[in-house]
């Protein structure tokens, strides 16, 4: 053994321990962006990746239709019914015209801002390790994808870039504790932090922190983000299932149903420019969670601007 | 003699990346070999018994490069899980020379260790220390059952290293 250490080998495993130690030291000065063998080991597995992920979603759709037959049909049902309340809501087309007006606002994003330029990703890889659903898409700077860029899918917000290569990048969603979303109530305007819970998160939903006691928020309201740097306004994130009171009491909070199905998401966006974007980025609001004694409109209007990164 | 066994080696050493880059695609594939929501860290047991069997510097070299293999997928600096999983690769590896007889068992319960103080450390750096709520709920639900199901794979990786590296070895030994 005293032999050993006086080999060459010794010498070499040194070097190697003093590497792992310089890589981790440069990821954590440059935050996020990949280092030259991260470049290189993202390239070398994006091909078995990008693969694997095909034939598992080939090989799950296949066995989806055979399998899952008794599922389908009860689904089935369930959106008939839907349909027959729809058909009863339809009765008073003025006003269900009206509504849909003002929710097409919110819910055709392109439409309503020309100044978001997309790219279309596919979801490459998902690690055991996340806990918070956190994945790997095929896009990275070379695509003109950079850190913090929002990712939504059609249905609402997923959650933001975490980490890009040159031909990947890491997404954390809003299942993350880690990331705060300044958003508000549609209807009633009460704004607050989306934030995700250890809890919740493996519900698939999340929650919207300091809501005000006297809050008109109900089951079922639209939560839309508020704007600012990293999140351009108006983007879908969720529904609100229930309203609960805040261990401290000083607020309410909300568990969010977020629309976008972010554990089963196979093709997303990104949001590579809005207008706005990455204005006044202020590194001491990216990690501090507002107290609770604080107004809730003043901390949702810094979460706008805010996510958190380890 | 020497060019064909050179030749072996690098087959040899070609066919081990070509698995670890399988089984890191495997590792980031939802659906693969999943058990209720739970996949396995596919390229620690294999990583783990190519160093029992190969020696220390390939050992060495395996690890680091799975561990960072593991670092591209998690929210973990890139190079801590390179730097344990060189670490607990070369310990591995100099127990298998020096005290430890290689077989199932023991291929079981250093996989066991090596893959309780990873799951530990991480949990502890990126759970614990952050004070999250719940979060037993992510060490009962997550990481103990990716443990056990990441130890329970190292026999049978100790059998498909020791398959390999007898067939390739037997070739430029004949």
């Amino acid at each position: 053994m005293k032999d050993f250490l006086k080999t060459k080998i010794f010498k070499v495993l040194l070097g190697m321990a003093v590497l792992m130690c310089a890589f981790m030291l440069h990821a954590a000065y440059t935050d996020g962006i990949a280092i030259f063998a991260q470049q290189v080991l993202g390239a070398v597995t994006y091909p078995f990746q990008k693969i694997t992920s095909e034939i598992s979603a080939g090989v799950t759709g296949l066995l989806q239709g055979h399998l899952r037959t008794e599922q389908l049909q009860e689904e089935n049902e369930q959106l008939k019914e839907e349909i027959r309340q729809m058909q009863d809501q339809m009765i008073d087309y003025e006003s269900l015209k009206n509504e849909n007006q003002l929710y097409k606002k919110f819910l055709d994003i392109k439409e309503e801002n020309p100044d978001f330029e997309f790219c279309p990703a596919m979801v490459i890889g998902r690690d055991a390790n996340s806990q918070f659903g956190s994945f790997i898409i095929d896009k990275g700077t070379m695509q003109g994808v950079s850190k913090r860029d929002p990712v939504i899918t059609s249905d609402g917000l997923v959650g933001v870039i975490e980490e890009v290569g040159l031909t990947y990048s890491r997404v954390i969603t809003i299942y993350d504790p880690g990331l705060n979303v300044g958003t508000y109530v549609s209807r009633t305007r009460d704004t607050g932090i989306v934030v995700g819970s250890i809890d919740l998160a493996q519900e698939g939903q999340c929650k919207m922190t300091y809501l005000p006691r006297d809050s008109g928020a109900a089951i079922g309201d639209m939560i839309l983000t508020s704007g600012g740097n990293v999140f351009p306004k108006g983007l879908k994130v969720g529904t609100i299932k229930e309203i609960r009171q805040e261990d401290h009491g000083v607020s309410l909070y909300a568990v969010v149903e977020p629309f976008a199905d972010i554990y089963d998401t196979k093709d997303v966006f990104v949001i590579t420019s809005f207008q706005g974007q990455g204005i006044a980025v202020d590194e001491d609001l990216m990690s501090e969670t507002p107290a609770p004694d604080e107004s809730a409109s003043q901390q949702a209007s810094e979460a706008s601007s805010s996510e958190a990164g380890q | 003699m020497i060019r064909e066994k050179r030749i072996w080696l690098s087959i040899k050493y070609f066919l081990y990346t070509l698995i670890l880059l399988i089984l890191y695609a495997m590792q980031t594939t939802s659906g693969i070999l999943e058990i209720g929501g739970i996949r396995p860290i596919w390229v620690l047991p294999f990583a783990m018994t190519l160093a029992m069997c190969e020696g220390v510097l390939a050992g060495a070299v395996f690890g680091a490069l799975s561990g960072l293999l593991c670092d591209m997928g998690t929210q973990a600096l890139f190079g801590f899980n390179g730097f344990l999983m060189l670490c607990g690769c070369v310990a591995i590896s100099l127990l298998s020379i020096f005290l430890i007889k290689i077989n199932w068992k023991s291929a079981l319960l250093l996989g066991s260790g090596l893959a309780a103080a990873r799951a530990l450390l991480e949990f502890f750096f990126f759970y614990l220390i952050w004070g999250y709520e719940d979060i037993y709920q992510v060490f009962f639900y997550s990481v103990c059952p990716m443990f056990v199901y990441t130890a329970a794979l190292t026999p049978l990786f100790l059998l498909l290293v020791r398959h390999l590296k007898e067939t390739c070895d037997s070739q430029w030994r004949e």
